[in-house]
């Protein structure tokens, strides 16, 4: 473990050019330049600020959101896995750490995931341990990958596979439908708010049966 | 004493500079939190009470240099411009190329990890510090550093499993 990890942070440092980095004759030019740009950064960070302070009110954003009664998670705490937000499809660690958590209860049947990044449309596929049956676990997927598009910035769909069958819903199909934006969304209460309403009604949670595409591999 | 701590600083310059980048993942970004630990190295060299080595001092020093960084409007508004940069123009083929290639992986997927996880595995694997340094350095308990470490090896495994590489802490 030593060795590779040394191996490999050195061979990124190497490509990333430090090694060539020059050191400064004199180490007081820096400062003098950080404090010429300290005025400017002041004065943006202030108007920053502002805007982060009026834009509720200006959105009108309710403050009061019900808390929802659905626990995923198995390693991820709650308030930590929106941390994830951001992450590009690319980014095999986060995009795991996220199906696990969407997966909850489920993530022990988790057996790997693969990763569409060549072509868009981007996306991954999780392989599963146990048979999935898209009518009983349709709030599996639905959970599932609500939050990977609500977190990963590129992703375009999402694949569940067991055996010869793959299960797939896409981030168009459920924004269409259900008139959502999920990169939108900044806080896993809303998030939540939102997949549980739309499970808790029968209609809706049909209208998301039918999304989920089931195809058969050859 | 000026001349002496220009030394040390030179020394430990690339040191430091690697650390910086492990944090903020970016070489720009490194040489500036490098170059501003030395100015302030040099205007504080009064500080330094020779309770641990200058090159710990200065590791200390760049370790809440990046933190500091991390938490800036600075830092923020270059994650922006590289968000934007990244949506039109899409990752660099060094980048591409960085990532797909094999012997960065590992080193690649410490990077993806939160810093406070990142930050032990390297000083433990890379810098081979021991555990009661690195918790003189963070500034924490020894247990939280092996809590720390046990977690991010997890993180490695469990990550490098589902790529199909095998990874034995």
């Amino acid at each position: 473990m030593h060795k590779e990890l040394k191996d490999s942070l050195n061979y990124i440092f190497e490509k990333e050019k430090l090694h060539e980095i020059r050191k400064p004759s004199s180490f007081n030019r820096k400062q003098q330049k950080l404090t010429s740009w300290l005025p400017t950064i002041a004065s943006v960070g202030i108007v920053f600020i502002a805007i982060i302070i009026f834009l509720p009110l200006v959105t009108g954003q309710p403050a009061n959101i019900e808390q929802e009664s659905i626990q995923h998670g198995s390693h991820t705490e709650g308030s930590e896995i929106f941390n994830y937000k951001g992450a590009y499809i690319g980014d095999a660690a986060s995009v795991g750490q996220i199906s696990k958590y969407g997966l909850g209860s489920q993530s022990n049947y988790g057996n790997g995931i693969q990763l569409f990044t060549t072509d868009e449309p981007y996306g991954m596929r999780i392989f599963l341990l146990k048979k999935m049956d898209p009518f009983k676990d349709v709030e599996t997927i639905f959970t599932t990958a609500s939050y990977l598009f609500t977190l990963v910035r590129n992703i375009d769909f999402v694949e569940f596979e067991y055996e010869d069958k793959v299960y797939a819903i896409t981030k168009q199909d459920l924004e269409l439908t259900f008139g959502l934006d999920y990169y939108a969304l900044e806080d896993e209460k809303t998030l939540r708010s939102i997949i549980s309403e739309l499970l808790s009604n029968e209609q809706t949670k049909d209208v998301i049966h039918q999304l989920i595409k089931e195809t058969t591999i050859k | 004493m000026s001349t002496d701590i220009e030394q040390e600083l030179s020394v430990h310059y690339l040191t430091l500079l690697k650390l910086a980048f492990i944090y903020v993942k970016n070489k720009e970004m490194a040489e500036d939190i490098v170059q501003d630990v030395c100015v302030r190295a040099i205007e504080s060299k009064n500080r330094f009470r020779g309770d641990a080595t200058y090159k710990t001092y200065l590791m200390k020093m760049t370790i809440n240099r990046s933190y500091d960084y991390l938490r800036s409007w600075t830092y923020r508004q270059q994650s922006v411009k590289s968000f934007v940069h990244q949506i039109f123009n899409g990752e660099s083929a060094e980048q591409k190329l960085l990532k797909k290639d094999e012997r960065a992986q590992l080193g690649y997927e410490v990077l993806q990890l939160k810093p406070k996880y990142r930050e032990v595995l390297v000083l433990y694997y890379y810098e081979e510090l021991k555990i009661h340094e690195i918790a003189s350095l963070l500034e924490v308990s020894e247990n939280t550093v092996k809590t720390r470490l046990k977690r991010a090896r997890e993180q490695m495994k469990e990550t490098l499993d589902m790529r199909g590489v095998n990874f034995d802490a």
